[in-house]
């Protein structure tokens, strides 16, 4: 019966059986009833039930995984700890830093200015070939990037 | 004589990780019977088994980065589907659902092959309505052993007990089959009784 150990079994039929004849009566009627539990089978599902499954897989995307928040979290604390000891390396005080950021935002901004005249130049020159070149190849990345990052599951299964 | 891989489930799980969803279709698949097998014993009407599986594959695929592949797949999945079981039985406490199929009527009992016939056929429902009136708990330990075949170290990790406890458990619970089904019988023995000396 069966890989009960015996001492467990006799303690079991004890509490069920007081006599010898009782016990391998009951014993018996276990085998025979686990042989006919042994026939028994799982029902199949319904036959839609694959294609169920995964249009539901489809629709309800996985969400970020833990290692995925470790991942970033550990970019950001990385990229901020190499900011901070190139500052301190660069200039040293913290006072140093002040007149570092404001510098930067001066060139910044001195930047943003030269790039808005250097567009505006090309644009007088040679607006509508331009926007042609810049619509095809804004096209062109946003489709090969939703095509990278779009998880393959959202293509259901029939 | 060929022997299948420990894990065969290994690189459907790696590629459906990756998200392939035709590795994880062939998850579904090979597991799909089990599954839905287990929610119908343990829920007993098959609108809420195959939306309860359905929702457990659903958990599985999202909750794939979180599967150890050091234990089995199948055993992980069925451990879901039990959870998703029992927690819906405790919602079911509070709200009593009304249209209750009897899940032995749809609950096929192995292939029949010729010579068993009708007899054993009947015999197999007479099993199924008795093993469906047991506790959940019964239910589930004779299903997980006899019907996925399942060992009872692999039983204790679905149910989450220890190993030791699952012999007795599966005895307790044929026990009380056998009582219902030796019960069962003396009634129907009365009632043909009854009738012949009717007749």
């Amino acid at each position: 019966m069966s890989d009960i150990d015996p001492d467990d079994l006799n303690a079991l039929l004890l509490e069920l059986a007081p006599n010898d004849a009782d016990r391998a009566r009951l014993l018996e009627e276990h085998r025979q009833l686990e042989k006919d539990l042994l026939r028994l089978a799982d029902p199949l599902p319904p036959p839609d039930f694959l294609s169920q499954v995964m249009t539901r897989v489809a629709t309800e995307p996985r969400p970020v995984s833990r290692a995925d928040v470790i991942s970033a979290v550990a970019i950001i604390g990385v990229t901020l700890s190499l900011a901070v000891l190139a500052i301190l390396a660069s200039g040293g005080a913290t006072g140093g830093f002040g007149l570092q950021l404001a510098s930067l935002v001066v060139t910044l901004r001195e930047g943003a200015v030269a790039f808005g005249s250097g567009l505006a130049a090309v644009w007088s020159t040679a607006a509508l070939p331009l926007v042609a070149v810049l619509s095809v190849t804004m096209a062109a990345a946003l489709a090969a990037f939703r095509r990278f990052v779009q998880p393959r599951a959202a293509k259901v299964v029939s | 004589m060929a022997t299948e891989p420990a894990n065969p489930w290994v690189e459907d799980v790696r590629r459906a990780r990756r998200g392939d969803s035709n590795a994880f279709a062939a998850l579904v698949r090979s597991m799909q019977r089990q599954v839905y097998g287990l929610c119908l014993r343990l829920l007993r009407t098959e609108a809420e088994a195959a939306e309860v599986a359905q929702e457990t594959f659903l958990r599985a695929y999202q909750n794939l980065d979180r599967y150890d592949d050091a234990r089995p797949f199948d055993l992980w999945v069925l451990t879901i589907a039990r959870n998703q079981c029992l927690d819906l039985l405790r919602r079911r406490t509070k709200h009593k659902t009304e249209d209750v199929e009897e899940h032995s009527q749809v609950l096929p009992s192995g292939e029949p092959t010729l010579e068993e016939g009708a007899i054993a056929r009947q015999e197999r429902k007479s099993l199924e309505d008795a093993m469906a009136t047991l506790s959940v708990d019964d239910r589930e330990v004779l299903a997980l052993y006899y019907v996925h075949k399942r060992t009872t170290k692999e039983i204790a990790e679905v149910m989450d007990v220890a190993p030791g406890t699952i012999m007795a458990r599966l005895f307790r619970a044929r026990e009380k089959l056998r009582t219902k089904m030796t019960a069962a019988n003396g009634d129907s023995d009365e009632s043909a009784t009854r009738n012949s000396v009717k007749s």
